[in-house]
């Protein structure tokens, strides 16, 4: 069941992603592209769902749950977005990546070998990975928004209007907006390594044991700090645009590159 | 319904002959009183649509053509031949293929406007309130449902068609919400007043007019409640705007490298924008190359943009296209199984007093029956005629829209005798 749940998640994901893209030259396609999402995002909160039944507990304890659980709040972040005019088009650039993410998540096992270990899990648990999880969909979204603001500005330097000039927000609006989701998306991180310290105290009795993930996500947040530093010293536009798209492969070595290369307490139960 | 249109239009009448024609104020009243309803006033429309570009009559029932343009040519004081050369004459499908297309702005000058959607409407709340829409009603609701449809979901309105127009719609693109802006305009020349008035239309915040003549300066400053400028002030308010529009004649560039680049430096990255409507240019060519925030548009560039948007609202015109189509489908539906209901009423009477007359018959003649009894009877009276009479109405509806069901809704009248007066449409098809 829970195999054909994520099947169809895929799949829909996949297709509405397809759509959305193609909706920039068929606008009519921008209907069936949010319905088709709609059931992805339904689908995927009803397999978090049955996760944390079967576990007993908060559905993130394996790089799989942790993947679907970024999908799932990107996508609802992108359920609040829609509404305002013109960012219907983020869509376009979102899906295809989360259908990727998604798909790269079905790699990893989802069920876990034997029992979650007793320091794994509880409230604090909870709360850390939520945090963590939503700021990297805050940096996941800015990036979407510093690339459609590169698109948006190619075509309207090179003064032939395509389907971007007409399709996306404008230049200022995207620029505000990935500025405003690194914001956010600081605040969270900050949020879930202070609460990530405290929680290793109460477990190991240590607070910062240099571990890879624990220096990588170090980088990580000096990575954006710096960028938010260069936004209020005035930094804008482009380069702010290059710069969110940079940071965030900073976000997806963390995850991707540290989680599979390294073992230790952050590798999740059932990582190879 | 016989509906018919004849109409002078941009297309092939000049404009002082559709200023001539033009059936607008006292004009208006003395046609439609002109054109009173005969006998069977129920079964007779009239719209007349009259804009700058355009006047048009829509009509259904006995007039002919030759009346209504010996009418129309007797009120405005033009003879019948001229008026008769001018104009078009559609009927039936055509017409409301016709007041489609004119409603979805296809038929316009300025190719997909939308403020011809509001003047179609107006022409028929105009006509109701005269009481004159009879069964046009129908059809002037479709158009407008076109036309909202048009613009709701194709292209055909979008994007500018005009230079001063493309130039706002960019600095919309670049910055969004221009309400927070500063714009300069250079030049208080015919071109510059008219890209000062779209900005001033689309909320600018600030505007800012430079003219070598200080007078043209502050009057058109102050028709935009801007603030006038001399023309030795450009350099001192150059990079305080982020929108600068130049339209004047000068000897040399008015905006060079060197200024740029200092902008570029106290503009910290905001962006910045020209746009050079003059010939020839007075904004250096390649200023943009200095940083990603710079972008100029001179009127080659403009122009483009506004090909490239013509060639979309010409694209879009297809999706209007296939939306006109259905919408006549559905009207012509709604106008038939409009046309067949009193037969399929009619048809319903008759079947039900029969049943009525004879169940009471039967029941007296069954004094002995219980409540429950006579409720099994009334209702296999009742299932008899319903099920007898099923095949038929969908017959009927489907003989509606078929152009020789006409024949076989004649015979049915005649063989179930049925009272011609209950079952004539309130419009006769033709």
């Amino acid at each position: 069941m829970a195999v054909l749940i994520e099947a169809l998640v895929a799949a829909s994901l996949v297709v509405s992603g397809v759509l959305f893209v193609e909706s920039f030259y068929r606008p009519v396609l921008a209907r069936p592209a949010r319905l088709v999402w709609t059931l992805a995002f339904l689908l995927l909160a009803a397999a978090l769902g049955a996760d944390a039944l079967r576990l007993h507990g908060f559905p993130a304890v394996t790089p799989h749950l942790f993947l679907d659980l970024l999908v799932f709040v990107a996508s609802g972040a992108f359920l609040l977005a829609v509404r305002h005019p013109g960012w219907e088009s983020l869509g376009g650039f979102l899906v295809p990546v989360l259908a990727a993410l998604f798909i790269a998540g079905l790699v990893f096992p989802s069920a876990v070998p034997g029992a979650v270990p007793p320091a794994l899990s509880g409230t604090w648990l909870a709360l850390h990975v939520v945090l963590a999880v939503t700021a990297y969909a805050a940096f996941l979204l800015a990036a979407a928004a510093g690339l459609m603001y590169l698109e948006k500005e190619r075509e309207l330097r090179k003064k032939e209007p395509r389907v971007f000039y007409y399709r996306l927000p404008a230049l200022q609006e995207s620029d505000r907006c990935s500025r405003r989701l690194v914001e956010a998306g600081m605040v969270l991180l900050t949020l879930a390594m202070a609460g990530g310290v405290y929680w290793a105290r109460r477990v190991t009795g240590v607070y910062w044991a240099w571990t890879a993930k624990e220096t990588w996500s170090l980088i990580t947040w000096g990575v954006y700090a710096l960028y938010l530093a260069a936004r209020w010293r005035g930094l804008g536009g482009h380069r702010a645009a290059w710069l969110s798209l940079a940071a965030f492969l900073f976000v997806a070595g963390n995850f991707f590159g540290v989680n599979l290369a390294v073992h230790g307490w952050h590798n999740y139960v059932g990582s190879p | 319904m016989q509906l018919m249109v004849l109409g002078v239009s941009h297309d092939d009448a000049p404009l002082a002959l559709r200023e001539q024609l033009a059936l607008s104020g006292p004009d208006c009243d003395r046609f439609y009183d002109a054109l009173t309803p005969d006998e069977s006033p129920e079964s007779q429309g009239l719209v007349v649509l009259s804009t700058c570009n355009r006047t048009e009559i829509y009509w259904t029932g006995p007039h002919d053509a030759g009346r209504v343009t010996e009418t129309w040519a007797r009120i405005v004081q033009v003879s019948p031949p001229v008026l008769s050369e001018a104009a078009f004459l559609f009927g039936g499908d055509a017409a409301i293929n016709h007041l489609f297309r004119v409603a979805a702005g296809l038929d316009s000058m300025m190719y997909g406007e939308t403020q011809i959607l509001g003047q179609v409407k107006d022409a028929y709340l105009d006509a109701q309130r005269r009481g004159r829409v009879g069964p046009l009603h129908r059809l002037f609701l479709a158009a407008l449902r076109v036309g909202k449809r048009a613009h709701a979901e194709t292209a055909i309105s979008e994007n500018a068609l005009s230079m001063g127009y493309a130039g706002v719609e960019i600095a919309k693109k670049v910055f969004g919400s221009l309400g927070p802006l500063t714009a300069l305009v250079v030049g208080a020349g015919d071109m510059g007043a008219l890209v000062g008035r779209h900005l001033k239309s689309a909320g600018i915040g600030q505007l800012w007019v430079l003219n070598r003549t200080p007078e043209r300066a502050r009057m058109l400053a102050s028709e935009l409640h801007g603030e006038a400028h001399p023309l030795a002030d450009l350099p001192s308010l150059l990079d305080r705007a982020d929108l600068v529009v130049l339209s004047t004649q000068a000897p040399g560039p008015l905006v060079e490298e060197a200024a740029v680049r200092a902008g570029i430096r106290r503009r910290r990255g905001r962006p910045w924008v020209f746009l050079d409507v003059s010939v020839p240019r007075v904004v250096t060519p390649g200023i943009e190359r200095l940083s990603e925030s710079v972008f100029r548009y001179d009127v080659d560039d403009l122009r483009s943009v506004v090909d490239v948007n013509r060639e979309r609202r010409k694209r879009a015109a297809a999706a209007v296209e296939t939306i006109i189509h259905e919408e006549a489908l559905r009207l012509q539906h709604d106008l038939d199984v409009t046309e067949v209901a009193p037969l399929i009423r009619s048809l319903r009477e008759k079947a039900e007093q029969i049943r009525q007359r004879e169940l009471e018959g039967a029941l007296r003649r069954l004094p002995g029956l219980s409540p429950e009894e006579r409720a099994v009877v009334e209702r296999t009276t009742e299932l008899i005629i319903n099920k007898m009479l099923n095949d038929p109405m969908v017959s009927i509806r489907g003989w509606a829209q078929d152009p020789e069901g006409a024949v076989y809704l004649n015979a049915l009248r005649s063989l179930f005798r049925l009272d011609e007066d209950a079952t004539s449409p309130a419009s006769p098809r033709e």
